[in-house]
């Protein structure tokens, strides 16, 4: 999305905002806002209960890349559909429509929860749920690789089990994705999302392409019913028009509150702001080898050492971030590790350590300049994926203060995906997000050789290394906490002895709010985010 | 007047051809193989050489260079552009339904700020190094001059926070639209604005003016029917490209104020490489350009009766 206006013109933009938001707030004269907190006291909700967010462009339009398979079914979660299982603010999965269980021999059983309907009021079948999982099977929806196509079947009315296609006991983590909801058969939400009927707290009224999507309180859920009777969802592309629209009373909340404002946003007069746990985490892949197997220069491992000691990601967290995020070692968030997460150290920022290293691999460096190693200069390639600018421009200004020669490319989607899949490039810096309940969901989708994708023979430590053998028993562990443990072993592998990646920041979302709303419990996965909670202050 | 049509539209064809061959050469030569890239996205799994064969068979990929342009003119005459990489859906379809939004807010910008640049050139002509003359060319150079994003945010600032008076973005009633409109009208103003009053200024000094006004007509009707017909003529040029350049899309304006045009919808094909939609859109651009350019040819005509087509000099 940043793509549309360059970096330089963002900055101005949210700098100009910055000012005049700041400007708007102290001299508001406003009396419909009251102040932070308001010092009333909540009656729960009263009245007719309705509020409007105003969001991101609209995804069914607006895909970012036009990726259809990283296309949830519903891919802006209004809280319309329900899950087999969810994912709950800490990652654990909880039964939603279905009790869930493995049964083994690779098999899952999902038995439906009693009284489950769809909003048209008609109860939920076995039958229905495969016709979920089929649905979701089939191109373009996502998730299906874990899956497999008819891995479905029906015991009897209330209950279907999975075996999937492949050995997968990471199924019961994964299949909390609202890529997976139930479905009603004959409804198709990713081509006619007013014809498909769900199971959730809210049905859609209305959709008008790139304005807005009305969802109504579904009279026939068949769980605790939602608050509000109606949430209205705009679609605002520029994360400053939300802003402003929030100033002007024209939205109740917002979500991607723009860091570069977030101050002048909490400022304005009534307005809280509401961050999520951490759910992300901006970082670099490694890139080791090009995809014909021909070795990339951080492929030596004392070079990535070098490379991961000359990252200050406290100044990254402190300036470029302004403070809106959390230095964590770990490549996905924390919590995903519950008790184990501290087995992760993460490389500590060392100049002089990262100099020691380079010189010890023998790149060599008179004054200021690139170091070389028989002529040839320290040069690396950066490209970056769904990051503003000043993210490359940090970590290129910090390898170049030890010596390498970092450059930055600017590509296009189109450019980006050849890049990685070809492994021309030396550092690609992302933001993944953490969306189901697997902690080694990033570990086994991107460093793991037996992974599908052309990028994890690129980054990957390499088949017959100790990772990788750590990600094989990952994937066959049936107990919960074991596969944390696991997991947090593989990670501190990956992170602190291979160095597959340097991770700057973790991040969340932040969400801005009028006082008036309440019972917001902000998710760290935004497509797992839910709104049956919420209530307005009228 | 139809002859001199005729011939224009004649000239017209090799323009649209080289324009045609320009855009569909561009998407064939960008790096990338179509095919893997859009399976890459579509599939969970790595595309296998036989689904890439297929997609290429299926999209007209394998066919020699020649044949593909010649398929891609035949098509794109009958209005038929392809159909999206990313939607599957029709291109023209897409550009239909997002051209309409597009021309609620370019026309009206288009007159809005055509008829306050005449009005404002003329009467700065008219009261040269006057004080309204040079704050008039100063605030319309200052809005010329800012980015219109900036505009943009400072009107949504001034015009809806501070003074409430229109909503701050999105598209339902007509008071939606007058900021994206007010942000075009005076992003373009100071242009055509000052070539009103330089061209005006240069007509009221030419021999037959002065005549005329010793010949004892009034004032007024000096400058409204004999200088300012013949000083609109590079007016209406830039006019021109004004509205060709509004009606083709306005992606900042359409991005700030969440307006659903078509803008916004080709910046995104283009960083998804949807080549059917980008090369259908540059053919769409340049025909509307070759169209505005067209009328302009035409209207000159009606403005000054001594250029005629087809003549190396004007008469006298």
């Amino acid at each position: 999305m940043g793509r549309s206006l360059s970096g330089t013109r963002a900055r101005l933009a949210t700098g100009l905002l910055g000012m005049l938001l700041v400007a708007g707030a102290c001299s508001s004269d406003d009396p419909t806002t009251t102040g932070t907190g308001g010092g009333q006291a909540d009656q729960g909700p009263t009245g007719r209960q309705e509020l409007v967010v105003g969001v991101a462009a609209d995804p069914w339009v607006d895909s970012g890349e036009g990726d259809k398979k990283r296309k949830p079914n519903y891919p802006l979660n209004a809280d319309v559909c329900d899950t087999l299982v969810q994912l709950a603010p800490d990652f654990s999965v909880v039964p939603m429509a279905t009790q869930a269980q493995y049964v083994g021999n690779n098999t899952f059983r999902f038995t439906l929860q009693p009284g489950v309907k769809f909003a048209d009021g008609t109860p939920v079948t076995a039958n229905d749920l495969k016709y979920s999982i089929d649905y979701t099977t089939q191109a373009p929806a996502i998730g299906s690789g874990f899956i497999g196509k008819d891995s479905a079947k029906v015991i009897d009315d209330r209950t279907v089990e999975i075996t999937p296609t492949v050995q997968n006991l990471r199924l019961m983590e994964q299949i909390n994705h609202p890529s997976l909801v139930v479905l009603k058969p004959g409804s198709d939400p990713l081509n006619n999302l007013m014809g498909s009927i769900c199971t959730g707290p809210f049905k859609v009224e209305s959709y008008t392409p790139q304005q807005q999507l009305v969802v109504v309180k579904s009279a026939n859920y068949w769980g605790q019913p939602a608050r509000l009777d109606k949430i209205t969802f705009k679609f605002y592309p520029d994360e400053t028009t939300r802003a402003l629209a929030l100033q002007n009373n024209e939205v109740d909340m917002i979500q991607d509150v723009p860091l570069s404002i977030l101050k002048s946003v909490q400022a304005q007069p009534g307005v809280k702001i509401v961050k999520a746990p951490v759910g992300n985490t901006t970082m670099f892949y490694i890139a080791r080898r090009m995809s014909n197997g021909q070795e990339r220069v951080l492929n030596d491992p004392v070079v990535r050492k070098a490379l991961a000691h000359s990252i200050d990601r406290n100044a990254f967290v402190n300036g470029v971030l302004a403070g809106n995020a959390e230095v964590i070692p770990h490549v996905a968030p924390p919590a995903v590790l519950g008790p184990f997460a501290d087995q992760v150290k993460g490389i500590p920022f060392n100049r002089g350590e990262a100099a020691r290293l380079l010189d010890q691999a023998g790149w060599t460096r008179q004054g200021d300049a690139v170091r070389t190693k028989g002529g040839q200069p320290l040069r690396i390639k950066i490209i970056y994926d769904r990051v503003e600018l000043t993210v490359p421009e940090f970590v290129q200004a910090q390898l170049r203060a030890v010596g390498f020669d970092a450059q930055i490319a600017q590509l296009d989607a189109g450019a980006y995906r050849e890049a990685t899949n070809t492994g021309d490039y030396d550092i690609d810096i992302s933001v993944p997000n953490q969306n189901d309940g697997n902690p080694a969901f990033l570990l086994a989708l991107r460093w793991y050789s037996k992974a599908t994708g052309a990028n994890a023979k690129i980054i990957s430590p390499g088949p017959g290394t100790r990772y990788e053998s750590m990600i094989d028993a990952i994937l066959v562990e049936p107990d919960a906490t074991e596969l944390r443990r696991k997991t947090a072993e593989a990670m501190h592998e990956l992170v602190d002895v291979e160095i597959g990646g340097v991770v700057l920041a973790g991040g969340y979302r932040v969400y801005a709010l009028k006082d008036k709303v309440m019972g917001f419990e902000a998710h760290p996965s935004s497509t797992n985010q839910r709104w049956r909670t919420v209530y307005v202050r009228n | 007047m139809m002859p001199i049509v005729a011939r224009r539209l004649l000239v017209l064809i090799p323009t649209w051809l080289g324009l045609s061959l320009f855009a569909f050469t561009l998407s064939t030569l960008s790096p990338g193989d179509p095919a893997e890239l859009i399976l890459n996205r579509e599939l969970d799994d790595p595309p296998t050489p036989a689904q890439l064969e297929e997609f290429r068979e299926r999209h007209g990929l394998n066919d020699p260079f020649v044949m593909q342009y010649v398929t891609f003119v035949g098509d794109s005459l009958r209005g038929d552009f392809g159909v999206s990489f990313r939607s599957g859906k029709s291109v023209r379809e897409e550009l239909s339904s997002r051209m309409g939004p597009t021309l609620q807010i370019a026309l009206p910008a288009f007159v809005a700020s055509l008829l306050a640049a005449v009005a404002f050139g003329v009467v700065a002509a008219l009261r040269r190094n006057s004080l309204g003359d040079h704050l008039s060319r100063a605030v319309a150079l200052l809005f010329e001059s800012m980015p219109s994003f900036a505009l943009a945010y400072l009107l949504i600032i001034v015009l809806s926070i501070k003074a409430g008076w229109f909503p701050v973005a999105g598209k339902g009633g007509p008071e939606h639209a007058v900021l994206p409109v007010l942000t075009l009208t005076l992003a373009t103003l100071a242009t055509t604005m000052r070539l009103t009053r330089s061209s005006l200024l240069d007509v009221l000094a030419a021999p037959y003016i002065r005549t005329a006004r010793a010949m004892g007509l009034r004032s007024r009707r000096v400058v409204l029917t004999l200088a300012l017909r013949n000083a609109l003529i590079p007016v209406v040029t830039v006019a021109g490209l004004i509205l060709a350049g509004f009606v083709t899309g306005t992606v900042i304006v359409e991005r700030v104020f969440a307006w659903p045009g078509v803008g916004q919808y080709v910046v995104d094909a283009v960083f998804a490489r949807d080549y059917p939609v980008v090369t259908g859109f540059v053919v769409f651009t340049g025909t509307v350009f070759v169209v505005v350019n067209l009328a302009v040819d035409l209207l000159y005509t009606r403005l000054d009766p001594r250029v005629r087509f087809g003549r190396a000099q004007a008469s006298t």
